[in-house]
């Protein structure tokens, strides 16, 4: 079980909160976000797990912060990336502005992930397709380790 | 629920079976018969039927029919009438790991004795992953009675799991199911002698202990390139008008919008649905609630969403499901 931690800092105008671990029962979120800026970037590339208690706590969270301050989603983890595609409201208003790709390497029996830019995806034509990468060990083909129409389907609620 | 025929015959051969059909029409079996074993085929695609018996004196057609009868997906277990000396039946042929009677042809009264069989079982328990692998010793099971050992009973199933060649997403997706069917299970299943739910308002911060007649049971396979998960709990109150409007609603929208309100087994039985391929409930009222998950790990599943849905409800009264 990874325990659920955060840190806090302010860096010019913006709040950067980082969030680890699995988002379940057992996890505060609402101190959290007191005494933040207006602007808040919440780092999600530590979050390991998500449950339907912690579902339920976040978005009621998400939903009333992003009422009043300016909320962006960086380097979402694969699993943060599952909820924003299965819950309509999982980010209330905030926007993902990064996002990680998973990938498999079935030579190494490793998982991957790399680093994506939101806009990058929206200026692509459809249907969208995970970039190729290779292995940084055995330098193979990498295989995306999830289904692109489903990995993406989030971008279609930004592009509209 | 259940809209397919009651039987599905599929006689293969030259043996005949009016006699038969004619005894399950006449305690209200529905029956139909199918005589080429690629009409099998096209049968799976439809609702899942109760029961299914498969007939045959040709060895080569038994061997055919083998793969294709598990996706009729039958609830009662599976007959085959067979002239084929039995020997020969159990080294020869694919479809002695589905069958759960293998009658002979020439049995002393053997109509009479399908349709007793046939109805003993109708009320016997349909639930438990036994009915959906071939060989039961891959079942792997645990009690779960306490939501603070949560992690404790994923621990242990997964260490089933990880002995085969499954990977990354696919174990996170048996990690979150495996999740949400122990807090459903101890949160959301137990009611008191009323119908009741105890702890399902409750928040999911406070432990509850179910005690030995409350707990549920979690048990894995994994077989064929496929992980079943089951959580089987022994008070039957998932609410089936509920169940099937929320599912409907599952199938036909990609996302769920998330309400603030307390507890409720919704978001829950919605990821199992999502991330599973094969998607079971079976609910007897107030004997047991059942959900089984089946995550397949093939690779042609690696990149195609497929889900399919069954549930099974017994009715008052009846007992048919």
């Amino acid at each position: 079980m990874e325990k659920f931690e955060y840190t806090k800092e302010n860096i010019d105008d913006v709040t950067l909160v980082r969030l680890n671990g699995n988002i379940d029962e057992d996890c505060y979120l609402k101190d959290i976000f007191v005494n933040t800026l207006d602007r808040i970037a919440i780092d999600l590339s530590g979050i390991a797990r998500i449950n339907s208690c912690g579902i339920r706590t976040w978005v009621n969270v998400i939903g009333q912060l992003t009422e009043t301050k300016n909320v962006i989603f960086i380097e979402c983890s694969p699993v943060v990336m599952r909820q924003f595609n299965m819950i309509a409201n999982f980010g209330g208003r905030g926007v993902v502005q990064s996002f990680h790709l998973p990938y498999f390497c079935e030579r190494c029996n490793k998982e991957f992930v790399f680093h994506a830019e939101t806009r990058d995806y929206l200026a692509r034509e459809l249907p969208l397709k995970a970039d190729i990468y290779t292995c940084p060990e055995c330098s193979g083909q990498l295989e995306f380790d999830d289904i692109e129409a489903k990995y993406f389907n989030f971008l279609t609620f930004y592009k509209k | 629920m259940q809209s397919g025929p009651d039987i599905v015959l599929l006689n293969f051969g030259t043996m005949d079976t009016n006699a038969l059909v004619m005894a399950l029409q006449g305690i209200g079996y529905n029956v139909i018969c199918c005589h080429n074993v690629n009409d099998v085929g096209l049968l799976a695609g439809t609702d899942p039927c109760r029961g299914c018996i498969v007939v045959s004196d040709n060895e080569g057609e038994l061997d055919n029919v083998g793969g294709k009868v598990k996706n009729l997906k039958p609830v009662l277990p599976l007959f085959v009438i067979t002239n084929i000396p039995l020997v020969v039946f159990l080294e020869n042929t694919l479809i002695k790991g589905y069958s759960d009677h293998i009658v002979n042809a020439d049995a002393p009264d053997l109509v009479k004795w399908v349709v007793e069989n046939v109805k003993k079982n109708e009320v016997s328990d349909y639930s438990g992953l036994g009915h959906y692998v071939v060989d039961k010793k891959n079942i792997h099971s645990i009690r779960i009675s306490n939501s603070k050992n949560k992690e404790e009973y994923i621990h242990k199933i997964m260490k089933h799991i990880k002995d085969n060649p499954v990977h990354g997403r696919k174990l996170h997706d048996v990690e979150d199911i495996l999740d949400e069917m122990i807090t459903n299970a101890i949160y959301n299943a137990p009611v008191d002698m009323m119908g009741r739910f105890l702890f399902q308002g409750q928040d999911r911060k406070d432990a509850v202990v179910l005690n030995d007649s409350q707990a549920a049971t979690l048990s894995c396979a994994v077989e064929n390139g496929q992980i079943f998960l089951s959580v089987k709990d022994p008070f039957g109150s998932l609410c089936k008008s509920k169940l099937i409007t929320y599912l409907s609603k599952c199938y036909k929208d990609n996302q769920v919008y998330v309400e603030n309100k307390k507890g409720g087994a919704g978001i829950g039985l919605h990821k199992i649905f999502r991330l599973s391929h094969n998607f079971v409930v079976n609910i007897d009222p107030g004997r047991f609630s059942e959900v089984i998950a089946c995550v397949s790990f093939r690779p042609e599943c690696q990149t195609q969403e497929t889900v399919t849905l069954d549930l099974f409800v017994k009715e008052a009264g009846n007992g048919k499901v």
